[in-house]
């Protein structure tokens, strides 16, 4: 094999690249200039690689559309007129009506939306044709209106430019639903816009939000992917975060930044629960938040991996490990909760003893199933001799340690620990009869308001269910916080 | 020719030709695919849009019009060619109506101070535009009218004022 051969580009892209370059040398246009544009090309290639190669036009014009010149009558987009700097109306401008655009890849298959951006009437700008790279259309040069935006404003000026939505423009801004429609105008584009195929749902927030005009400046670097299908990007003021069932979120300024260094939803803190507010001094993300404190930003992790802070019973669970009744359910690393896992009745033991403090030891405490090694043994113990349990049979030789806790037994727990004594009425569930040997303990629960029940009108309690940690957790929390 | 729908009425002189419609709501795709020459169009077609507001067109013109046909026209003014016209009669809705750019009544005569080269959605050379907001019966409408050649903009106009004449909008 030679040396040429194995420089020989093999993708058709690349080596559609390189034919055009050998075409424009003949021309007089060095390799060296043409690769100066060729992320243009690239785009074009992307977009439309046949038509590119086989119909006589120029990248631009794929990647900028049909009718893409001043003397083809049509108006150009915003994103070129304000230099590549913002898919915003200019400030001589207002919206004035809008058309869809039916199925557009750009926007999943929804329709895409085009806002046409008047001239104000008090303003004045003169017919020319956009300088983009191959957005020549017109600005300021064709009278006509849409006409549903912005009515309240009388007469129609000049169309100053035009900008792209996937969001309907009836929930963007001051326009009403009456739809008109122009299909024609699907390939018009600009190279100052994202790509027109299938762009990321960041890019489309972005674009929504003006592009490098919005609060977050321009984007800084590529996309990156994060955990959960998801993906992050930075911005000159600030950080966006995508994910499948969350949608868009964007953190800015300084919390961004301290986000982004912390390697943002890849990293310990997760993903942003909401849009950060410009004032708010506080985001919270699913492990933690930054907040602000005599003008820096620090950040707190909240101690386990696999309780995001929107996750049921957080705070109890914040709670729990706060007052050190749990470490984490991972051994050394203790980083993770196991929320949904079921409670032992060697755990529940563990679990009690730290909430209640509790220390004496006894001869009785013992049983033949619990080994003086195991690491429940001392717990076991202190609980016996504390009188909340006697074991698992008849004869109290037995604690079945690795037994899973029953919502019935929890209550049996919970009621001699805190030595409850008051029923009530209101402390009946249809599913625990009357004669169970756990009735009076789970009236006595509800009566003290430690159990609402296991379902939404709080009319069952479920006793036969296994109890999980993070229903243990507002168990306890109800009981001893 | 009679052109009667959606409360809006017209006649129309020999060798014209027009129809009245409402655009169907479009609906997402489940397919997507680049379509022919770059394009980038979903295919397939099932859910629908949510919200938007599908309002009656009429499209007349003295030459014949293509079968897909966008609100204003634009597949249309393309083909025009010297002593053509396009008229097209968009109702909008109630949101609109009696709003500051829907006051006032359509016109039923037009003359060639009403027409510009820049009155235009797509300027093309030697084309013409006029275009009117205006709310009768309590419906909202815009009028928007194309002419091809302005040397003979006097002539082409007899005969849109022939077809505006007739119009009849029902009221609401």
């Amino acid at each position: 094999m030679t040396t040429a051969d194995t420089d020989r580009p093999t993708s058709l892209p690349q080596r559609a690249v390189d034919a055009i370059a050998r075409r424009l040398s003949r021309r007089g246009l060095t390799r060296r200039s043409f690769l100066t544009r060729s992320a243009v090309v690239g785009s074009a290639l992307a977009l439309d690689p046949t038509g590119l190669l086989l119909r006589p036009r120029t990248a631009y014009a794929s990647v900028c559309g049909e009718a893409n010149e001043f003397s083809e009558g049509w108006s150009a987009f915003c994103a070129t007129v304000n230099n590549n700097n913002g898919n915003v109306c200019p400030s001589y401008s207002y919206a004035a009506g809008w058309w869809k655009i039916d199925n557009s890849t750009f926007c999943s298959g929804r329709a895409r939306y085009i806002v046409d951006c008047n001239r104000k009437p008090n303003d004045t700008c003169n017919c020319h044709a956009a300088d983009g790279q191959c957005d020549h259309r017109r600005v300021c040069c064709n009278n006509f209106r849409y006409g549903q935006c912005n009515t309240h404003i009388s007469g129609t000026t000049e169309v100053v430019c035009r900008i792209v939505l996937c969001t309907p423009p009836w929930q963007w801004g001051n326009c009403t639903t009456t739809s008109r429609t122009s299909n024609t105008t699907r390939t018009h584009w600009s190279a100052a816009l994202p790509s027109r195929t299938n762009p990321t749902p960041i890019k489309v927030r972005w674009l929504e939000m003006g592009l490098g005009a919005s609060v977050l400046g321009d984007i800084v670097g590529s996309e990156k992917s994060a955990p959960e299908g998801g993906s992050w990007a930075r911005f000159d003021d600030g950080v966006m975060t995508y994910q499948p069932d969350e949608g868009t979120k964007m953190v800015r300024l300084d919390h961004a930044a301290k986000y982004a260094d912390l390697n943002g939803p890849a990293g310990r803190l997760g993903y942003p629960l909401q849009d950060h507010e410009y004032n708010s001094q506080e985001v919270r993300y699913q492990y933690g938040r930054t907040y602000r404190v005599d003008g820096t930003i620090r950040v707190e992790r909240y101690p386990f991996r696999d309780v995001p802070a929107d996750a049921p019973f957080f705070d109890e669970i914040m709670w729990l490990h706060g007052a050190g009744i749990t470490a984490g359910c991972n051994p050394p690393d203790n980083d993770r909760f196991c929320p949904g896992r079921s409670v032992t009745r060697g755990e529940m033991a563990a679990f009690l003893v730290r909430a209640m403090d509790l220390t004496e030891t006894s001869e009785e405490g013992t049983y033949e199933d619990v080994p003086e090694d195991s690491v429940f043994a001392e717990a076991i113990n202190r609980l016996t001799t504390a009188g909340i349990t006697e074991g698992c049979n008849t004869d109290n030789t037995k604690y079945c340690p690795t037994d899973h806790v029953r919502r019935n037994e929890m209550a049996a727990f919970l009621s001699r620990a805190l030595e409850l004594t008051a029923t009530s009425p209101e402390g009946r569930f249809e599913d625990v009869p009357q004669d169970s040997v756990f009735a009076e303990d789970i009236n006595r629960l509800a009566t003290e308001g430690i159990t609402r029940g296991c379902n939404e009108d709080g009319t069952r309690y479920c006793p036969t269910e296994e109890i999980t940690r993070a229903e243990m957790a507002a168990f306890l929390y109800r009981a001893f916080a | 020719m009679e052109l009667h729908a959606e409360g809006m009425r017209m006649r129309l002189p020999r060798s014209w030709e027009g129809r009245i419609r409402r655009n169907p709501s479009r609906t997402r795709s489940a397919v997507e695919a680049p379509g022919p020459g770059g394009d980038v169009q979903a295919q397939g077609t099932t859910d629908q849009a949510s919200g938007e507001d599908q309002r009656p067109v009429a499209q007349v013109a003295n030459f014949v019009l293509p079968a897909a046909l966008d609100d204003f026209g634009a597949q249309a003014v393309a083909l025009m060619d010297t002593g053509h016209c396009f008229v097209a009669l968009l109702e909008y809705g109630e949101q609109e109506a009696g709003s500051a750019l829907f006051a006032g009544s359509l016109p039923r005569r037009l003359t060639p101070d009403d027409f510009s080269s820049r009155q235009l959605q797509r300027q093309l050379p030697d084309q013409l535009g006029a275009q009117f907001f205006g709310t009768e019966g309590g419906r909202a409408f815009c009028l928007y009218v194309v002419v091809a050649g302005r040397a003979r903009l006097a002539t082409t106009l007899e005969s849109v004022n022939q077809v505006l004449s007739t119009l009849q909008l029902e009221p609401r």
